[in-house]
């Protein structure tokens, strides 16, 4: 009875999101620091065009999607807040009880009763990091030092079609494995990616993610459909609502007290 | 709805039939094959072999030359003329591998596995008496005051003879003849507790000897549980039943019958460190305690170790696409620990999480563990069905502790045994409980 599969789902959860949360393009240009080839550049860039058009001015934005660990018979439910390059994240899980992860700008945090709280350091708060910041994708040099291009391959779909994709290589500033994305060369979109999400003493979880069911949302092409393979576990995430420029709740990414202790101490 | 005993109760009957069945197939009685049966076995035996070449946390299969196994074991499964035969070179395989969860059950071994559910629990019935097996004899370890069983005057210390009308001493012969991974007494203390199971209001008849060595012919009339039901995913509901007290001395005392819920149980866990936050020391009481949800077991060590960067143990895994990745389970101390001395409870039907808790409190030097060697039962594994209609248990993990040691078919040795006996029992005593108040007493005249 052991619940292995479910803390680890629970984990990668992050993963899921941090795919198919959408990137926002200011300019179709990429800070210079950085190492990436032209050819990778020119894949980033169309991808960042088919994904977001001309939708600027994205400041903040909610995002409820539901979790499924199929094998477990568990469905999670996940809401995320992210705003001015800070992050609030709920997961419910019945029988479980609620697990929040944040990043306050400062701080990234995790806390839960099973687990308690956590303060993150090394690739664990890069990676949250990044996923506080909806521009992402506008900086990658801020999270990696270099992207570069990797080939095309055939990639199965989440649709389960098979589709030409440029493969790019992106080499996370904290060190360990490159993550690969897989782009179709049809719609220019994230169809894939294989990569590492960083757990707590300094473990790091492989994973493969496949996203689909494209759709788009206030002029924005979201990914509503996931699914994550990570070891023996398999996890899909169905998007269940996204909203952007919303009215931020005060106190949204405020620390819960014993993570406000522990990053003073 | 069925409980969480009843699943274990099949776990480890077929465990348990495992080594039955291996032994039936070595007797070669079963039935010539038809093509179409020879062709399932092979199929079955290609299933088992992708999948633990696929699955196997060690991509080295710890040392076993895979394809030279699959080269000379699969012609003798395409010889084989009976599914026994073809059975054992699957078993052969598996055995390659030198380590539990790994096994073969034959298809006929769920037909009794469904015959011995249904001698055991299949409701929410509840007699309120713990069995455990002391040398040949199966003995009532705990009986719940104000229980079912108490109300119906067992008392510990009673040897139990015949449930429903069968033989114990068949069990535990059986038990101990088959060469399964879990220990006899473990498979004993579950199967013939599962016994006592039944929907609230049903009528158990049971004999037992009693303290006076007299056989007493006993109905008990099952009630419901204590606890509240809890469940997690395709768990089936389970009854969680907390006991959280003071004992003589100011000792703080807490039961947990199984780890699910953990809203309320730590819940409640909090509440008992902050009641008991200037006793001479705690209890953790896991005796017979299944195990459940993994983090339940940081969720508690966290109010009890102040050291932080600490793990509880590893689970290593294997990705499709990255290979084999360690999964630490870290210890994140809460922000008012209780630092006094802790006592763990445990015995032979504590299993998994149970076992997981009181290594990884151990480990890290937090805690003394008091009784009986636990069960051995700690990795991660499913069954699936064969194409021949076979069952397939594979583990997809292993699991060590926080001190580099595995638990699986090794258990959790204490630090104190405290073996059971039926004079203690009779005359009221609990041997790890009294152990264990000493310990924290003699700790705190000092």
């Amino acid at each position: 009875m052991n619940l292995t599969r479910k803390t680890l789902g629970a984990l990668l959860i992050g993963a899921g999101m941090l795919v198919a949360a959408p990137q926002m393009l200011e300019t179709p240009a990429f800070a210079a620091d950085g190492e990436i080839d032209a050819k990778s550049k020119a894949v980033l860039d169309r991808a960042i065009e088919a994904q977001f058009g001309g939708k600027k001015n994205i400041k903040s934005m909610k995002r409820a999607e539901k979790v499924t660990i199929a094998s477990q018979g568990i469905t999670m439910d996940v809401e995320m807040i992210i705003a001015d390059g800070r992050m609030a994240s709920t997961t419910t899980i019945p029988g479980l009880g609620e697990m929040k992860t944040g990043y306050d700008g400062n701080v990234g945090w995790s806390f839960n009763q099973m687990m308690g709280p956590s303060v993150m350091e090394g690739a664990e708060l890069s990676q949250s990091k990044r996923q506080s910041d909806i521009y992402a994708d506008l900086h990658w040099d801020r999270y990696y030092t270099s992207v570069s291009y990797a080939g095309e391959e055939d990639v199965e779909t989440f649709e389960g079609d098979t589709v030409k994709a440029d493969v790019l290589e992106f080499a996370p500033n904290h060190g360990g494995a490159a993550e690969r994305r897989f782009y179709s060369q049809d719609t220019g979109l994230l169809v894939k990616s294989t990569g590492e999400i960083a757990g707590q003493g300094g473990a790091m979880f492989p994973m493969t993610v496949t996203v689909g069911d494209y759709r788009k949302i206030d002029g924005i092409m979201v990914a509503f459909q996931s699914k994550v393979r990570a070891g023996p576990n398999e996890i899909e995430s169905s998007v269940q609502s996204v909203e952007y420029n919303i009215n931020v709740p005060a106190g949204t990414f405020a620390l819960p007290a014993e993570v406000a202790d522990l990053a003073g101490s | 709805m069925k409980r969480a005993s009843s699943v274990s109760r099949a776990v480890m009957i077929a465990g348990a039939i495992l080594g039955a069945g291996a032994l039936t197939g070595c007797a070669g009685t079963s039935p010539a094959l038809t093509d179409q049966e020879r062709a399932q076995n092979v199929e079955s035996f290609d299933v088992v072999w992708e999948t633990v070449r696929e699955r196997h946390w060690d991509p080295d299969l710890n040392g076993v030359d895979w394809d030279g196994a699959r080269d000379e074991l699969r012609p003798r499964v395409e010889a084989a003329t009976t599914n026994n035969e073809a059975r054992r070179q699957m078993q052969a395989l598996l055995q390659r591998l030198d380590q539990s969860h790994f096994g073969i059950i034959p298809e006929e071994t769920y037909e009794r596995i469904e015959e011995e559910e249904a001698e055991g629990s299949s409701g929410e019935g509840w007699a309120g008496l713990d069995l455990r097996l002391v040398d040949d004899d199966v003995l009532v370890w705990r009986v719940r005051e104000s229980g079912p069983a108490y109300e119906a005057g067992v008392r510990p210390g009673w040897i139990v003879r015949s449930i429903k009308g069968r033989e114990v001493a068949s069990l535990v012969e059986a038990m101990r003849a088959v060469d399964g991974i879990e220990p006899a007494s473990t498979r004993v203390a579950l199967i013939a507790g599962s016994r006592f199971g039944g929907e609230p209001g049903d009528s158990i008849d049971a004999e037992f000897i009693d303290g006076e060595d007299e056989t007493r012919q006993v109905s008990i009339v099952l009630a419901e549980a204590p606890g509240e039901m809890a469940s997690i995913g395709e768990l089936p509901a389970a009854p969680v039943d907390v006991v959280a007290r003071t004992l003589d001395g100011g000792i703080g005392y807490f039961y947990l019958s199984i780890f699910l819920d953990p809203p309320r149980v730590l819940g409640e866990f909090q509440q008992f460190i902050e009641d008991h936050r200037d006793a001479p020391g705690l209890i953790i009481d896991l005796r017979g305690n299944p195990g459940g949800i993994i983090l339940m077991s940081t969720g508690i060590m966290n109010w009890l170790v102040q050291e932080r960067g600490l793990r509880l143990g590893t689970m290593k895994m294997r990705d499709p696409v990255r290979g084999p990745f360690e999964f630490p389970i870290m210890i994140n101390p809460r922000g008012t620990t209780f630092d006094g001395p802790v006592a763990v409870l445990i015995d032979e039907a504590s299993i998994s999480n149970s076992e997981i808790l009181s290594a990884g409190l151990q480990d890290v030097g937090r805690a003394r563990v008091f009784g009986a060697r636990t069960a051995g039962l700690v990795l991660p594994s499913t069954v699936i069905r064969l194409p021949n209609g076979d069952g397939f248990q594979y583990a997809f993990a292993s699991y060590t502790s926080s001190g580099g040691g595995a638990l699986e078919a090794i258990g959790v040795t204490p630090d104190v045994e405290t073996p059971l006996t039926r004079e203690a029992l009779l005359s009221g005593g609990d041997p790890a409980l009294d152990a264990a108040m000493e310990w924290i007493s003699g700790l705190d005249s000092n």
